[in-house]
């Protein structure tokens, strides 16, 4: 059984541009992937890397772009309606956030507008651990429950948070691979029936992609189980989008 | 696509040569491991075709070492052949003799970490380092590529050069620093273990260091063999030198006991 992989967490900027990471794809024999813009803390000029984002990804169904979303709350940017309808116009399985570096807070009073207008798409949102804490991602999931939330990058060393949170919020998935090496991780949640809260990524260009694929790869987990979690998980996700 | 990349793109254990893993753990650490047995390592080790993996009790970081060794033990007699084991030291009190103890109950090496804040060459590790060099055990050291750390391993390579000197983590920080160590010392070696794999890292420690300075550690189950695994079998490097990495290299050190 061939498994097919969708890569949620990859991208492209700077020195590696995105015929590079459609050459490693190639290599390595991944089928699509939900590319962000990299490294994600150099790019202060949403639109702009979202434009090159949406370039870049056009007419090529194997990237998925996954554009910068942010709160209008500045009056400096476009409403977020129209922000949502921008990428889905351009193919987005996904949006990313990062708070921190477009100077937003989670408070209801900066971004419910933007988390209500997601949810009424169902647009999925990219959490990196280091950018959105777990903490932050239960309070988000809670507060919008119909939005799924995809934690990625997340640490070996957080299964005692990982696991309740996905227990508690069932619109919250997880990303392997990255710096998520839980030992027999994979295995666990698969255990507890969280099979179809997984999605495969490896956080190329930073890290090796392979490493994400064998730690997928030689998980002792079923073969139908593989194959959600290597690309059926997110294609699901992709056809709940509200477009 | 390569032999090993395919086998590990398809995750068809390699089953050509025997893979060794050269750093690996048990024991409980703070944070959740789901699986603390051996038996559920060995089980990964078949999910990936690993013939032997060296461990030491996480207990390496602790004072309790000689508790962390006999636990070491009883697994290396569950698991006769998969599970080989690290002597785990501690400076105070001497620990010489529980090295010498370890050593006749069939242990294969010494792993000293350093977030005791003792320095790897402090004196007291020096008799169990004289044993290992009598009977040319490998040492793996945790290392985290500070010039200090360099200067001990300089010390001890010179001090003890039947040993092989493991250095764990490598190019974790300061590339070039474990680079020139490993070619400067006949017997410093580069460990493979990095939790995130930043890319082309591994291919750069081969080509710096040459392909037979570098051995596989995969720090399991401090992390997951199956994701450690993916830096050498998607490498852009031959499946020879690849092989080497995997097997050869500590095939030649371990082979090298007497």
């Amino acid at each position: 059984m061939s498994i097919a992989l969708f890569d949620i967490q990859t991208g492209f900027g700077c020195a590696i541009t995105a015929d590079d990471l459609r050459a490693e794809m190639r290599r390595l024999e991944i089928d699509r992937a939900l590319a962000c813009i990299t490294p994600d803390n150099m790019e202060f000029d949403v639109p702009f890397a979202n434009e090159m984002l949406f370039t870049a990804c056009e007419h090529d169904p194997a990237l998925v772009p996954c554009p910068i979303v942010l709160p209008n709350s500045g009056a400096d940017y476009l409403p977020e309606e129209a922000q949502v309808e921008e990428a889905m116009r351009h193919g987005a399985g996904a949006v990313f956030i990062r708070p921190a570096a477009d100077y937003w807070t989670f408070a209801e009073w900066v971004c419910d507008r933007l988390f209500k207008v997601l949810e009424s798409h169902r647009l999925p949102v990219l959490c990196l651990e280091r950018l959105v804490p777990l903490e932050q991602v239960g309070g988000l999931a809670q507060r919008y429950p119909r939005l799924p939330f995809i934690v990625a990058e997340s640490s070996y060393r957080q299964q005692r948070i990982l696991l309740p949170l996905l227990e508690t919020f069932p619109n919250v998935f997880l990303s392997t691979g990255n710096n998520y090496i839980v030992y027999k991780g994979i295995e666990q949640f698969v255990e507890r029936g969280f099979t179809e809260r997984l999605l495969f990524g490896t956080g190329f260009p930073v890290s090796d992609a392979m490493c994400g694929i064998t730690q997928l790869m030689y998980a002792e987990i079923s073969e139908e189980q593989r194959q959600l979690i290597g690309a059926g998980n997110m294609e699901r996700l992709m056809e709940g989008i509200v477009r | 696509m390569n032999t090993l990349l395919a086998a590990g793109r398809a995750g068809r254990p390699i089953t050509d040569f025997d893979i060794l893993d050269l750093h690996g753990h048990i024991g409980r650490i703070g944070f959740a491991l789901p699986d603390l047995s051996s038996a559920g390592l060995v089980r990964q080790m078949d999910q990936v075709g690993v013939k032997s993996i060296v461990v030491s009790h996480m207990h390496c970081m602790s004072p309790n070492v000689v508790h962390g060794n006999r636990e070491v033990l009883a697994a290396m007699r569950a698991f006769p052949g998969r599970i080989l084991g690290y002597i785990s030291l501690w400076p105070y009190p001497d620990i010489t003799e529980e090295t010498a103890w370890c050593i006749e109950q069939g242990f294969t090496g010494i792993k000293v970490h350093n977030c005791n804040g003792f320095p790897i060459n402090h004196t007291g590790y020096d008799g169990s380092y004289a044993l290992a060099n009598k009977h040319r055990l490998p040492i793996l050291f945790h290392t985290w590529g500070s010039a200090e750390e360099f200067a001990q391993i300089r010390d001890l390579s010179a001090r003890f050069p039947e040993t092989s000197l493991l250095l764990a983590h490598a190019g974790c920080n300061n590339e070039e620093g474990y680079l020139n160590i490993a070619r400067e010392c006949p017997n410093v070696y580069l460990d493979t273990a990095f939790s995130r794999s930043p890319r082309g890292l591994f291919e750069r420690l081969v080509a710096g260091a040459s392909a037979d300075k570098v051995v596989w550690g995969s720090d399991a189950y401090f992390y997951t063999q199956s994701s450690q695994v993916g830096k050498v079998l998607g490498a852009k490097i031959s499946d020879e030198e690849k092989r080497m990495v995997l097997s050869g290299n500590a095939e030649r050190i371990l082979g090298r006991r007497r």
